[in-house]
């Protein structure tokens, strides 16, 4: 019998070092919006749309075995396109974060019964483990934290403006800063082609807080 | 290049070299995205029709008449004649299997599910 699946701690660091080095080994030119599309088949990676992948199964996107195909749904691909980018994202963190599982996989799924089981198999902390990884990985990859310090000094002026302007109308100042935060990653967030969610999130992970405004 | 999809890397190695990413190309040409992900992998026929090739042809600034517009027509007839149009076998299949984790309600899926995801991948 196989050893039980031990998924490693990554340390923010690590993950950082490997989003730093898939943009530096596919996006050299470092602009944004990140072209994750293009990054993806840079890589010899086929990005596959299938119908029906969220609407039946929840989910919108994941890796083949042989880490040479992204499945993901093509609605979300077509009409919601942060999503999408982030889908892709996260996708190239497990293939980059986790070869150990790929590689478990392609040792012990030899038939499609065995790959069913080897899911049942999978303790679910590991699980949350292995995605929180993958979406740290999509975050710095589409938000680059010199972008984003950038960016944020750019619009952070003209919200600590507005915040100037409300508090003379007594606004309670908590209610001033959540409204300024919401403001401010939704100017952000264009830039990268990403969800205010995910702006929010980069923000937080870089040590960023309403309060500094 | 393998003789099987020699027309699929053909195309997708044009496609590149306008780096441009196979949903954008289909975006920007009104081409179907799901269709042309199957021609380039070998997993669909090109059409037959010479007037939708030239229209692919066209669209990856292929000049009417060069080298590669010869080699394009060419591979595409022998990919016709090669390209079964098949159900992917069990063998092929284990290979393109994805590594799933958790939906996004944050459930696993049922062996059920997971069955009918390996039959929506075959015939992706």
């Amino acid at each position: 019998m196989r050893e039980p699946l031990c998924v490693p701690y990554l340390p923010n660091e690590d993950i950082w070092k490997a989003a730093r080095d898939f943009l530096q080994q596919t996006h050299a030119e470092n602009s944004i919006p990140i072209p994750i599309e293009r990054m993806v088949e840079s890589l010899k990676i086929d990005i596959v749309p299938m119908r029906g992948l969220q609407r039946t199964f929840q989910m919108e996107g994941c890796t083949s075995r042989d880490r040479s195909t992204i499945y993901v749904d093509e609605w979300v691909a077509n009409h919601r396109e942060p999503r999408y980018r982030f889908t892709l994202a996260h996708e190239v963190g497990h293939i980059r974060l986790h070869p150990q599982i790929f590689e478990r996989l392609q040792d012990e799924a030899s038939t499609p019964e065995k790959w069913r089981g080897f899911f049942a198999r999978l303790p679910e902390p590991d699980q949350l483990k292995i995605e929180f990884q993958a979406y740290a990985f999509a975050g710095l990859v589409l938000v680059p934290p010199q972008h984003l310090v950038h960016e944020y000094d750019r619009v952070a002026p003209g919200v600590r403006q507005m915040m100037r302007a409300s508090s003379l109308e007594d606004v309670p100042r908590e209610k001033v800063l959540e409204i300024a935060w919401e403001k401010l990653t939704a100017m952000i967030s264009p830039a990268f082609n990403v969800s205010n969610a995910v702006i929010r999130r980069r923000l937080k992970f870089d040590g960023f807080k309403p309060e500094d405004l | 290049m393998t003789r099987v999809n020699a027309f699929g890397e053909f195309f997708k190695e044009k496609r590149l070299a306008l780096g441009l990413a196979l949903r954008e190309f289909c975006r920007e040409n009104a081409f179907d995205w799901g269709n042309l992900s199957k021609i380039e992998r070998g997993r669909m026929s090109p059409p037959k029709s010479l007037k939708a090739l030239a229209e692919y042809a066209k669209a990856l600034k292929i000049e009417e008449g060069s080298e590669d517009w010869r080699t394009f027509f060419d591979l595409a007839a022998i990919s016709a004649g090669i390209i079964p149009d098949a159900i992917m076998s069990d063998e092929a299949l284990v290979a393109k299997l994805p590594l799933v984790f958790r939906t996004i309600r944050g459930k696993k899926l049922t062996d059920g599910q997971l069955r009918d995801l390996a039959e929506a991948i075959r015939k992706a």
